[in-house]
């Protein structure tokens, strides 16, 4: 269980007492540049998209620059096919035939100036359905409403997930990665909450928006890299550290998955 | 058997046959007021430096002399010194009767032997702390605390605000075996660790071994604490208690029978959670976070010879957030003993020990409902047998058998997992040690420790690992049986050698091993922390500390100098993977890496013992690493606990026969940790990026603490009370509890860091009362 977030959440309530933040000035040594690869391809038609950008120092601004000229190949290894994306600009780039099927394993190739960077991914061979949506109170005491998908985990360990949400269209930051070792062949349905705090910066759910959520099926690699994305992200760790990367030579992920999504228009 | 053990046993036995003509003093040493036994108190032949002892753990002593017409001379800090004349020609029993000193203003002259300690004994990186004296030292909430009170000592570290561990000559917080009346403390922590488990009502003595310790403990590389409680006073019955700003104690003794057995209940609860019902949230109204615990013991003496004493402690904390979220936690501690003299040369100790340590957790969110309970359990049998030869040797024989249970996760509720199988080990030490006076110069006191640690088989699985760290092989063995056995001799030497009457040098030498590992997620101690037994993959931790020492005594005992250097190498130190889940119920081997650590440094001490104006001044200057294959590129790092300087100043001044007050000044480098050193994009969210394991160094630490103490009502009267106030960080220094890293709220192109600071200014008002 991750309980960690939880005892932070009490350990700082405890001291909000006496406790106080501040502002303050850190010297921190420059880092070499990384390559930071986002990839996504689904059972869904095409086309996908690969995102490659460079990582800075920490007093830099936060406008990460884009890889523009990077060569980016995904080959089907089931077919043998080899699908050579374009670029679209700003370090994006798209296939242009190539169609997701599960249980096919992929091959991401990027060719970046001196550097191959490469990932394989196998998109699993289930597709979990949402088989509903709906909205849920804050169980903290305030009204903030988040959405609860309810879908029902396949018996057998082993399956992963990661599952996003948007509020009329826009995504709210962060993609949830899940597991079923603990609810193996339960039905999940757990509230999807977020920050909801203004510099988060994330749409809050108000009645009559349009509300999606996509679950997505995944490879055990790619939840690593969200589970310590996450991790990473809370800064709580005893040893903190990158998020677990499957692109060799950058961090980042190369999600192969299945995908299933549904959309309500938010009552309550 | 270990061969060196024999040689030992053999080398023993030819100095026991040197005792001839000589008779035995024994006896034990107590209080006078109310009858409680006197751990470490000196007795001597006046004017023969060599010709004394002190009473063990029991009180008891033992003193073979010639036959003869002595003045024996007793010693005991915060005593009165007490001389007895006697003609020794024949075995004699003696129990004697302490004073407790005097309030120092007095001006009590002691030209006691005893009071030399520090330079007579051979015994190193030993630090021992008065009830008395932590009873006056300020600190937060006024929730007085053993453990902080530790941490003022050199090469003792403290874990910071908000924190219970403690770090010994560069040891991990795992690495100190925390023992109440012998039985294990596995977390001595209550709220978080924002104060410990040990009420210094109930408290006789605390001593901590800084490494060199004796051989009849082990099982932790880095310390022993070992906390005695008390007997309760035997003539008779007393209450006192205390009224505090988040908690009261209670504490009520007496006798069983008078001057045969006595008893000892002593309680607290806390009460920070009644504030949060003033709060203007409901979320944070309806929290509960407090604690208890309780400590009692009794014992009882049958006949001359034999002595039964029974002990416990049981804690609980319980957190709260709504009914969304509840963690309670505790250890619970029990200890049969049985002291038996066999003759005024040879004492036994029979103990029986129970300890348990176990944390529960409920989830009640949305579909989710559940429990996850974990527990650590041990069953320890413990036996020793004291001889006192003559008055030039005391030997110790023992041996110590402990079998531990841990269950990982017992669930319940919604979640579908089943339990994690028990696990089972079988922990087995022998032991001896000898306290040799030389000469008048040299002490030495010598030992071995076997220790022997089985791996039993059971419903647990063992893995086999490739070199990736990926499970290769699943193994399980069946329930008993000895999956594998790891034995350890443990050497242990220290001795002294008095170059004057008030100087002395010292070294040690120690090896240590330790078969319990604690793994941990998160970067400050949590109660569902998890002990990890030594198994196939996880090897035994064990260390060598070599120490070398110089103490003096200035201006007639009124001043203790010492300096200790040590350097420590330790073997088979546990880290974790970038990414490790360690708390998740999937094998924690392949998430763990192996590599060795070595620490080193120099502890300066000078204290005051008497007048006025007591405390101390200790500096530590010091370095800890570790090289752990798979971490910085195998180059050796500097550990999490690493502090280059740590000072602090102790002083406690009697103002009055009323008024006492009392400062504390503590300094020490930040501890090293991982910040990023860049960052990235990615799911769209700015997150940051590491490049190196404990590359930088938390801002230096100071703070400084206040308090006073005022005695009420009249010395004479049977009720008696005082009034504390304290106030904790004076000058309201902000030290990072945490620093974290963020996006900037008004400028979301740019990044900050952010410092989170505990406890400014925190005052406190505490009335304690004894009648």
């Amino acid at each position: 269980m991750r309980s960690t977030s939880g005892f932070i959440a009490l350990l700082l309530l405890l001291s909000g007492m006496v406790s106080c933040q501040k502002v303050i000035d850190i010297n921190i040594n420059d880092s070499n540049t990384q390559y930071i690869v986002e990839g996504e391809i689904t059972d869904a038609p095409g086309p996908y998209q690969i995102k490659i950008s460079l990582s800075k120092n920490f007093d830099e601004d936060n406008n990460f620059p884009p890889v523009m000229d990077a060569l980016v190949y995904i080959t089907d290894e089931t077919t043998g096919y080899t699908d050579t994306l374009s670029p679209l600009g700003a370090g994006r780039y798209q296939t242009t035939n190539l169609q997701g099927v599960a249980e096919h394993r992929y091959k991401l190739s990027i060719a970046v100036e001196d550097k191959m960077l490469t990932s394989v991914a196998t998109i699993p061979a289930q597709t979990v359905m949402i088989d509903s949506l709906y909205l849920r109170k804050s169980d903290f005491g305030d009204e903030t409403y988040f959405i609860v998908p309810v879908y029902t985990d396949p018996p057998g360990k082993g399956n992963r997930y990661l599952i996003r949400q948007y509020i009329n269209g826009q995504v709210v930051k962060g993609s949830r990665a899940r597991s079923d070792e603990v609810t193996d062949g339960a039905v999940s349905e757990f509230p999807l909450w977020y920050n909801t705090s203004d510099e988060a910066d994330n749409p809050l759910i108000n009645n009559g928006d349009s509300v999606k959520v996509e679950l997505l099926s995944i490879p055990q690699e790619v939840y690593d890299f969200y589970r310590t994305l996450e991790t990473t992200i809370d800064q709580n760790a005893a040893a903190p550290a990158n998020p677990l990367s499957n692109v060799q030579g950058a961090i980042g992920v190369f999600n192969a998955a299945t995908i299933h999504s549904r959309t309500i228009k938010a009552t309550f | 058997m270990n061969k060196s053990f024999l040689f030992l046993l053999l080398l023993c036995c030819t100095q026991l046959a040197l005792a001839q003509n000589k008779f035995t003093l024994s006896g034990y040493i107590k209080d006078s007021k109310n009858g409680e036994t006197l751990i470490g108190a000196t007795v001597k032949a006046e004017g023969q430096a060599a010709l004394g002892t002190q009473s063990n753990d029991y009180g008891f002593f033992s003193l073979t002399l010639p036959s003869g017409s002595y003045n024996i001379i007793v010693t005991s800090i915060g005593y009165d010194e007490k001389i007895i004349a006697l003609t020794l020609n024949s075995n004699q029993q003696l129990d004697i009767q302490m004073n407790q000193g005097g309030s120092e203003i007095e001006e009590v002259v002691i030209k006691a032997e005893g009071e030399d300690r520090n330079v007579t004994s051979a015994r190193m990186g030993v630090e021992q702390i008065s009830i008395k004296e932590i009873n006056k030292l300020p600190v937060l909430f006024g929730e007085r605390d053993v453990i902080k009170a530790l941490t003022l000592l050199p090469g003792v570290k403290s874990g910071g605000d908000g924190s219970s561990s403690f770090f010994v000559r560069g040891g991990a917080a795992d690495q100190n075996l925390i023992l109440l009346d012998e039985a294990i403390v596995y977390n001595p922590s209550h709220l978080l660790g924002f104060f410990s488990t040990f009420n210094s009502d109930a408290i006789k003595n605390v001593t901590l071994y800084k490494g060199n310790m004796p051989a009849q403990f082990g099982g932790r590389l880095s310390s022993v604490m070992d906390v005695k409680m008390n007997d309760g006073s035997n003539l008779d019955f007393h209450v006192n208690g205390g009224i505090g700003l988040i908690s009261s104690r209670l504490s009520v003794e007496g006798p069983i029978v008078k001057n045969k057995g006595s008893f000892l209940i002593s309680a607290r609860r806390t009460y920070a959670d009644a504030f949060l019902k003033f709060g203007s949230d409901s979320t944070i109204r309806n929290n509960t976070l407090y604690f208890y615990d309780i400590n009692a013991k009794a014992n009882y003496q049958f006949g001359k010879k034999d002595r039964v004493y029974l002990s416990g402690y049981f804690g609980k904390d319980k957190l709260g957030l709504n009914d969304l979220f509840g963690l309670n936690w505790g250890n619970s501690t029990g200890t049969l003993r049985w002291n038996h003299q066999f003759s005024p040369k040879v004492f036994s100790n029979t103990s029986l020990i129970y300890s348990d340590y176990n944390y529960d957790i409920s989830i009640k969110l949305a579909s989710l409902e559940g429990r996850i309970q974990s527990r650590i359990r041990d069953w320890n049998f413990k036996e020793e047998v004291s001889f006192y030869p003559n008055a030039q040797n005391e030997i110790k024989v023992g041996l110590s058998s402990i079998y531990h249970t841990i269950k990982p996760g017992i669930y319940s509720g919604t979640v579908t997992l089943s339990n994690e199988p028990d696990n089972h080990s079988w922990e087995n030490a022998v032991y001896i040690n000898n306290t040799w006076k030389a000469t008048p110069r040299l002490n030495v006191d010598y030992g071995i420790r076997v220790s022997a640690f089985s791996v039993l088989g059971g419903d647990n699985k063992f893995y086999t690992l490739d070199e990736n760290k990926s499970i290769t092989d699943t193994l399980i063995y069946a329930k008993g049986s000895i999956v594998k056995t790891y034995i350890q001799p443990e050497p242990r030497i220290a001795a002294s050698y008095r170059l004057t009457t008030s100087s002395s040098v010292k070294a040690a030498y120690s090896r240590n091993a330790q078969y319990l590992h604690l793994i941990s997620n998160s970067n400050t101690a949590n109660p569902t922390d998890k002990w990890i037994p030594t198994n196939n993959i996880i090897k035994p931790e064990i260390s060598d500390i070599v120490s070398l020492g110089y103490a003096r005594n200035f201006n007639d005992n009124k001043y203790e100098m010492s300096i200790e250097g040590y350097y420590k190498l330790m073997q088979n130190q546990i880290d974790y993977k970038d990414g490790a889940n360690v708390v998740s119920n999937e094998p924690v081997e392949p998430q763990l890496l192996f590599g060795k650590g070595r620490a080193y440094g120099v502890e300066v001490l000078l204290r005051k013992t008497k007048g006025r104006l007591t405390g101390w001044v200790g500096y530590t200057l010091s370095r800890t690493e570790k090289q752990i294959d798979g971490i910085n590129n195998n180059d050796w790092y500097v550990a999490r606990q690493d502090r280059t300087h740590d000072l602090s100043i102790v002083a406690i001044y009697e103002v009055s026969k009323r008024l006492t007050v009392s400062g504390t000044f503590v300094y020490n480098t930040g501890n090293a940790v991982s910040f990023p050193s860049g960052k990235y994009k990615v799911d769209d969210q700015v997150v940051f990026l590491y490049t190196e394991r404990n590359g930088y160094r938390m801002p230096a630490y100071h703070r400084m603490d206040l308090s006073a103490t005022w005695k009420l009502g009249n010395d004479k009267k049977r009720f008696q009370s005082e009034l504390a106030i304290g106030l904790y960080n004076v000058y309201g220094r902000e030290n990072a509890y945490a620093i974290t890293f963020r996006e900037n709220p008004e400028d979301p192109s740019r990044t900050q860091a952010l410092r989170t600071a505990l406890f400014r200014f925190v005052p406190s008002i505490t009335y304690n009362f004894k009648f």
